[in-house]
C-alpha cells in the first residue's frame, strides 16, 4: 500500500542512504515518535524504549530503504508497531496497573480536570490499535485511510478500530 | 429516563485534550544520542577484531619509520632551530568578503512535516575562500514584536565559501496548523555573525503560520543570484501574486460528493494586466451565514479522495475569462486546455465523525499573501444555504494546482 502523504519524491541517493543522511532525516523526528509512543503505551520508560527499538529498527533498514520522501510516514508505521507489541507485553506483565504518572494527583480537581481523568479511565479500555487509531486520527489529524496505511491495516480495519474506541470512550464518558 | 448519549465532537474534544495534555510532557533530551550511540558500539564491537589487526599492523609501520628517520640523521645534524611548519589559515569572512541577500520564498517538504521556508544567500564576492561563522543572534521582526529563531546550533559553527560560491541559510515556519490562526507575517530578519557585523534584511515575506521560526539548515548554493537559479528559467517566473490582483470562485461543477466524501473547488483567476505565479498551500476558514467562523482543522497534504497533485509553481495568465460557479462539468475550467492560466485550490472532507456544519463562505489567504479573501458557497437554487462541511470541520487541502 503506497502512502499519499506526500507526493514529493526523493531519489534513494547515495548522502541519503549514508549514516550523515540517517542523523539529518531521523533524528528530528524523535521527539514526534516518542509523544506517539506514549500516547499508546502509556508510560514514559516503555515510550523511551519503543524510541530506541524505532531508531535502531530504522538504522538497520535505513540503507535498503527504497522510499525517501516519506520515510516519516514509515517510521511512524514502524513506531506504531513496536508500541503495540510493547503495550501487549505490558498488559501481559502487570494487568491493569495504570501509569501513576499520568496526570498530576490533585485533591479537588476543577470539572474540567475531572473529565480528563475520566478519559484516561476510559483510555486505560482501549486496545493498542484503537489508542493508534485515536491518536492518529483525532490528535495528529491524519485520514482513517492514512491512519491505515501507518497502523499497516485495511481501511475498513481502521475504521472498525476507530468506531469502537469511541463507543468505549462515550460510554465510560458518559457513565462517569 | 435514559440520558442523551455523548456527541462524538465532545468525546473526541475531551480526548484529543487528554492526549495533547497526557503526550506533552518533556521529552527526555538526548534520547536519540543514546540511541546512536548503542549503535555506534554495535558497530564497534563487531569491528573489534579488526581494530585490533590494523592498530599493531599500524604500531610497527611507526616503529620502522621513526627508527629509519633517525639512523638516516644521525649523520646530517639537524639545524639548531627548525623552520616552524606553515599551517594553513582559514581565513574568516568579513563584511568585505561576503554579500547578504535574501531569497525568494518557498516551501520544502520533509516527510508529512512542511515548511514554508525563506533564506539569507550568503554569496562569497572575494577572490579567496573564507568560512562563515554561525550567527549568535537571529530575529525576524512581525508587526508587533521581534522572534528569535532559538535553534541555531543547528547551523554548523564554520561553513567554507569558495570563491563566488555562496551557501543559504535556510529559515521557516512549519505549516499545517490542526487549527486556523490568523497569518503573522515577517517582514523583516536581523542576525548577528561573528565578524560580519549585525544584518538587517528587509523584504522578507514569511508567513508564520504555525509559531516562530525555526532554522533549517545550511544548504550550498549556486553561484549565480537567485533570478537566475537554474531549477526555474526567468522565462517561466513571474512575480508572486497580490490579494488585489486576484479573483477567486467556488466551482459547483468541479466539486463534488461520493461515498461520504466531499470535495470543495475553488478557481483562482488573475483579473490584473500582469502574469503571477502562486506555490504553496492556502490556509483556509469556513465562515457561517452570521459571518462566525465555523471549526476549521485544515491539514495540508497532496492528496484527497478526489484528486493527488504535487507542490508546483502555478503562474496564473492574464485575459482569461472570469469563472462561473455554475459552471457545468467537463467544460472548462477544469478538464480543458481552456484551464491554462487559472489555479486551483481543492479542499476533500470525510464524513466520519459528526457535527456538521453549512458553510455560507469560506476566507482564503493564498500562500505568500497577508490579505484574505472571502469566497461565496452559496449557489442559488442548488445550495442557497451554502456547503455542508462536516468532520467538525476536519479538511485536507491540496497546494495550488493547475
Amino acid at each position: 500500500v503506497g502512502l499519499t502523504i506526500s507526493a514529493v519524491t526523493i531519489p534513494a541517493l547515495p548522502e541519503y542512504r549514508s549514516e550523515a543522511g540517517f542523523e539529518a532525516m531521523v533524528l528530528p523526528e524523535a521527539e514526534r515518535l516518542y509523544r506517539l509512543a506514549l500516547a499508546i503505551v502509556d508510560d514514559r520508560a516503555d515510550a523511551e524504549d519503543v524510541v530506541q527499538e524505532t531508531l535502531l529498527s530504522a538504522w538497520r533498514r535505513w540503507p535498503a530503504l527504497s522510499d525517501y520522501a516519506n520515510h516519516s510516514a514509515w517510521l511512524t508505521r514502524v513506531c506504531v508497531n513496536h508500541s503495540i507489541r510493547r503495550r501487549r507485553q505490558f498488559r501481559t506483565r502487570i494487568l491493569g496497573l495504570g501509569d501513576r504518572e499520568m496526570l498530576p494527583r490533585q485533591p479537588e480537581p476543577s470539572p474540567f480536570e475531572g473529565r480528563l481523568l475520566d478519559v484516561h479511565r476510559a483510555y486505560q479500555h482501549l486496545s493498542p490499535p484503537q489508542r493508534a487509531m485515536v491518536t492518529l486520527h483525532l490528535r495528529d489529524g491524519f485520514t482513517v485511510n492514512e491512519c491505515a496505511v501507518l497502523i499497516g491495516c485495511r481501511p475498513g480495519t481502521a475504521r472498525s478500530h476507530l468506531g469502537r474506541a469511541m463507543v468505549k470512550l462515550r460510554k465510560e464518558l458518559g457513565n462517569a | 429516563m435514559r440520558e442523551p448519549e455523548l456527541p462524538d465532537e465532545e468525546v473526541a474534544s475531551l480526548t484529543r485534550a487528554y492526549l495533547i495534555r497526557r503526550t506533552g510532557q518533556p521529552y527526555p533530551r538526548g534520547l536519540e544520542s543514546r540511541a546512536l550511540g548503542f549503535v555506534v558500539s554495535e558497530r564497534r564491537h563487531s569491528g573489534l577484531n579488526w581494530i585490533i589487526v590494523s592498530t599493531a599492523v599500524t604500531v610497527i609501520a611507526l616503529g620502522a619509520i621513526v627508527v629509519a628517520f633517525g639512523l638516516s640523521h644521525m649523520a646530517a645534524p639537524s639545524p639548531s632551530h627548525s623552520a616552524p611548519v606553515p599551517t594553513p589559515q582559514l581565513s574568516i569572512c568579513t563584511a568585505g568578503s561576503v554579500h547578504a541577500t535574501l531569497t525568494p520564498p518557498a516551501t520544502s517538504a520533509n516527510g508529512v512535516i512542511r515548511y514554508t521556508t525563506d533564506g539569507v544567500l550568503f554569496t562569497n564576492i572575494s577572490g579567496s575562500g573564507c568560512s562563515l561563522e554561525r550567527p549568535s543572534l537571529m530575529q525576524v521582526t512581525v508587526p508587533s514584536e521581534k522572534l528569535a529563531i532559538d535553534n541555531l546550533a543547528k547551523v554548523p559553527p564554520r561553513t567554507f565559501i569558495a570563491p563566488g560560491a555562496a551557501v543559504t541559510l535556510e529559515f521557516g515556519s512549519q505549516v499545517g496548523c490542526s487549527t486556523f490562526q490568523a497569518p503573522l507575517v515577517a517582514t523583516s530578519v536581523t542576525l548577528t555573525v561573528p565578524n560580519l557585523g549585525t544584518l538587517s534584511l528587509t523584504g522578507l515575506d514569511l508567513n508564520l503560520t504555525c509559531g516562530p521560526p525555526i532554522v533549517l539548515g545550511m544548504q550550498p548554493s549556486p553561484s549565480a543570484p537567485p533570478s537566475t537559479s537554474p531549477s526555474l528559467s526567468t522565462a517561466t517566473r513571474a512575480p508572486l501574486c497580490l490579494a488585489s490582483q486576484i479573483q477567486v470562485s467556488y466551482l459547483m461543477g468541479a466539486s463534488g460528493a461520493a461515498a461520504g466524501n466531499t470535495s470543495i473547488v475553488l478557481g483562482i483567476r488573475d483579473g490584473s494586466a500582469r502574469p503571477c505565479e502562486l506555490r504553496g498551500w492556502p490556509i483556509v476558514q469556513f465562515v457561517a451565514g452570521n459571518g462566525a467562523a465555523l471549526p476549521t482543522r485544515e491539514m495540508q497534504t497532496t492528496s484527497n479522495f478526489s484528486l493527488s497533485t504535487s507542490l508546483q509553481t502555478v503562474i496564473l495568465q492574464t485575459g482569461t475569462a472570469p469563472l462561473q460557479t455554475t459552471q457545468p462539468i467537463g467544460s472548462a475550467p477544469l478538464g480543458s486546455t481552456q484551464d491554462q492560466g487559472y489555479g486551483f485550490i481543492s479542499i476533500g472532507s470525510d464524513d466520519i465523525l459528526l457535527p456538521c456544519e453549512t458553510a455560507a463562505s469560506v476566507r482564503v489567504v493564498l500562500p505568500g499573501m497577508s490579505a484574505s479573501i472571502v469566497v461565496s458557497l452559496r449557489v442559488p437554487m442548488a445550495f442557497p444555504a451554502g456547503q455542508v462541511v462536516c468532520s467538525g470541520g476536519r479538511i485536507q487541502v491540496l497546494p495550488v494546482h493547475r
